[in-house]
C-alpha cells in the first residue's frame, strides 16, 4: 500500500470532560473503502469531524494527505448525517448543490456557468436533477440525502466521508447508493459510517469499530473482538450472511450469547 | 393627496420609507432565516446609548449612533460565537445597558430639549435632504456587501458546518452580517424608531418566506411588502393625522395577521 491518505496517531478527544475517543490509531490507504461501525455515542461522527478539522484533537496527531486536517478539508467531500438541519430554509436544491462549488477557484464565491453545469451533472448522476428548482422542505429525507451526496461530489473530492447515508433511504435506494459508491471507489477513498454492513460487505475493504477505542480490521469482516466491543453486530449475526461478515471462530457462540 | 406630494417633507418621507423597505427586506431576510431577531432587538436598543452619546458629545446623530451600534454588534458577535448557550442572556444584558446608558447620557447633557419620542417611535416626517444622502450611502454600502458575499452568506446561513469546510470565512462573515444589521438599524430608526424597528425587520420577511423558493426571492418579496406597508402607513398617517412610525407598523401588523389567517384557512381547505 502507498503512503496512507489518513494517518492518525494516539488520538484522544473528550467532550465536556467526558472521554469520547482514546488512543485511536488509524491508517487509511489510497482508494480504500472503509466502513466505520459502532454503538450510538461511540464516537464515530466525532472521529469524522476530527478528520475534517471541525474539532481539534485533545492529544495526538491527524494527518490528511500529509497535512493538517484544516488545510486538507476542501479535498474531502462530506455528507453529514443530519439532512434535516434547517429544513424550512428557503433555499433551492440547485443552490444547495452549488455550495459544493463554493470557493473552488478561491476569492469571491459566485458560481459561474461551469459550476452550474457541474452541479447539474452530479444531480443527474444522483437522480435529483428534476428537483433542482424545488425547495429543501419539499423533499423527502431520502431525496435530500441524495442531494447532499451530489453536493459532496460537486466539490470534486479525492476522498468521500459519508455519515450514515442510508439511514433514511429505502432498500432499493440503498442498493443504488452502494453501487454508486462502489463505482466512485475506483477514483477515490471512501469512509462510511454505517449500521448495515450486510449490504456493504461485498463493497468494503476494511472495517473499523469505534467505541471510545478503535478496532481496525483490514478485511470486510468483523473480528470477535469487535463483536465484544461494539454491540451493533448482534443485528448482523441475526439477519445477515454470517460467513461473510463474521469470521468463523470457536468462541463465536459464546460471544453471541454474551452480547445478545 | 396630489398636492401633498408637492410638500418636500412628504417627498423625503416617501423616499426614506422606500430606502428603509429596501434594507429591511434584504437584511431582515438574513435576520429571520438565521434566527437573529432577538439579537437584532439587542442591537436596536443598544443604539439608544449611541443616540444619548451623540447628544452628549454634540456630534451628528448618524456618527454617534453608528459607532455605538457597530461596537455593540461586534461585541455581540464575539460573545455569541464563543458562548452560544448563554447568548440570549448576554443579549438581554446589552439590551438593557444600552438603553440605560442612553438615558444617563441625556441626563448629563446640559440644556437637553430633543424630542425623545422621535427616536423611540421614528420621525420620518422630519427627514431632511442631507439625511437622505447619508441614508443612500449606507444603503449602497449594505447592498453592495450583501451582493458581493451573497453565496457565502447563503451557505453560512443554511449549513454553517459545510460552509466552513469549503473555506467560507464564517468567523469573519458572521460579525460582518451583524455589522450590516447594525448599519440598517441605525438607518431604519430614523423612519420607525428603535421600539418599532423589529416589526419592520421581521414581518415582511416572515410573510415572504412562505412564498419564496430561494433566499433571493424572499428578499425581493420582502422589499415589495415593506414598500407597500411604508407607503400605505404614511398615507394613513397623513389622512388620519397619526404618528407615522406607528401607522406603518400597524399596517404591517395587519398584513401579518391577514397572511397568517389566509394560510390557516387555505391549509384547512386542503385537509
Amino acid at each position: 500500500m502507498n503512503e496512507p491518505v489518513v494517518r492518525i496517531r494516539d488520538l484522544w478527544f473528550s467532550y465536556g470532560g467526558h472521554p469520547v475517543l482514546r488512543e485511536v490509531n488509524l491508517d487509511i490507504g489510497h482508494k480504500e473503502f472503509l466502513a466505520i461501525i459502532g454503538p450510538n455515542g461511540g464516537g464515530k461522527t466525532t472521529l469524522l469531524k476530527l478528520m475534517l478539522g471541525l474539532f481539534k484533537p485533545e492529544k495526538g496527531a491527524i494527518r490528511i494527505f500529509g497535512k493538517d486536517p484544516g488545510e486538507a478539508a476542501h479535498r474531502i467531500g462530506y455528507v453529514p448525517q443530519n439532512v434535516h438541519v434547517n429544513k424550512t430554509f428557503p433555499i433551492s436544491i440547485m443552490d444547495v448543490v452549488l455550495m459544493g462549488r463554493l470557493r473552488s477557484k478561491g476569492g469571491r464565491s459566485h458560481p459561474g456557468k461551469t459550476d452550474r453545469i457541474e452541479a447539474g451533472r452530479f444531480m443527474e448522476q444522483l437522480g435529483v436533477w428534476e428537483l433542482h428548482n424545488r425547495r429543501v422542505r419539499d423533499l423527502s429525507a431520502g431525496q435530500l440525502q441524495r442531494v447532499f451526496i451530489a453536493r459532496a461530489l460537486a466539490t470534486e473530492p479525492e476522498m468521500l466521508f459519508l455519515d450514515e447515508p442510508a439511514a433514511s433511504v429505502d432498500a432499493q435506494g440503498q442498493t443504488e447508493l452502494y453501487d454508486l459508491l462502489k463505482k466512485l471507489n475506483e477514483q477515490m477513498t471512501i469512509v462510511i459510517v454505517t449500521h448495515d454492513l450486510i449490504f456493504l460487505s461485498s463493497h468494503i475493504q476494511s472495517i473499523a469499530c469505534v467505541n471510545e477505542r478503535l478496532y481496525y480490521h483490514d478485511e470486510p469482516e468483523i473480528t470477535p473482538e469487535m463483536v465484544e466491543v461494539c454491540q451493533c453486530p448482534v443485528d448482523l449475526i441475526a439477519h445477515g450472511l454470517p460467513h461473510r461478515v463474521l469470521r468463523p471462530h470457536k468462541d463465536d457462540a459464546d460471544d453471541r450469547s454474551a452480547s445478545a | 393627496m396630489i398636492e401633498a406630494l408637492q410638500l418636500e417633507f412628504l417627498r423625503n418621507a416617501i423616499f426614506a420609507g422606500l430606502l428603509a423597505s429596501l434594507l429591511c427586506g434584504v437584511i431582515g431576510t438574513f435576520v429571520v432565516v438565521n434566527r437573529l431577531v432577538f439579537l437584532s432587538g439587542g442591537i436596536a436598543h443598544s443604539a439608544y446609548g449611541g443616540i444619548g452619546l451623540a447628544l452628549f458629545l454634540g456630534v451628528p446623530y448618524l456618527i454617534g449612533t453608528m459607532g455605538f451600534t457597530l461596537g455593540a454588534a461586534l461585541i455581540l458577535a464575539v460573545i455569541t460565537m464563543k458562548a452560544k448557550h448563554r447568548s440570549d442572556t448576554i443579549i438581554g444584558v446589552i439590551w438593557a445597558v444600552g438603553m440605560a446608558l442612553g438615558i444617563i447620557f441625556i441626563d448629563l447633557t446640559p440644556g437637553y430639549n430633543v424630542d425623545l419620542m422621535s427616536y423611540l417611535f421614528g420621525s420620518i416626517l422630519t427627514v431632511s435632504r442631507s439625511d437622505l444622502y447619508q441614508m443612500s450611502v449606507i444603503s449602497a454600502v449594505v447592498l453592495f456587501a450583501v451582493n458581493y458575499f451573497y453565496y457565502d452568506l447563503l451557505a453560512m446561513s443554511y449549513d454553517e458546518e459545510f460552509a466552513n469546510l469549503r473555506g467560507v470565512p464564517v468567523g469573519l462573515l458572521y460579525p460582518l452580517l451583524l455589522c450590516l444589521v447594525a448599519l440598517s438599524i441605525v438607518l431604519i430608526i430614523r423612519v420607525v424608531g428603535l421600539i418599532l424597528v423589529m416589526a419592520l425587520f421581521t414581518i415582511p420577511p416572515f410573510i415572504a418566506e412562505k412564498y419564496s423558493g430561494s433566499l433571493r426571492t424572499m428578499m425581493l418579496i420582502s422589499v415589495l411588502l415593506g414598500a407597500l406597508f411604508s407607503l400605505s402607513g404614511l398615507y394613513f398617517s397623513y389622512v388620519f393625522n397619526l404618528t407615522s412610525g406607528a401607522s406603518i407598523i400597524m399596517v404591517a401588523a395587519a398584513g401579518f395577521f391577514i397572511s397568517t389567517a389566509v394560510d390557516h384557512l387555505f391549509r384547512k381547505r386542503i385537509n
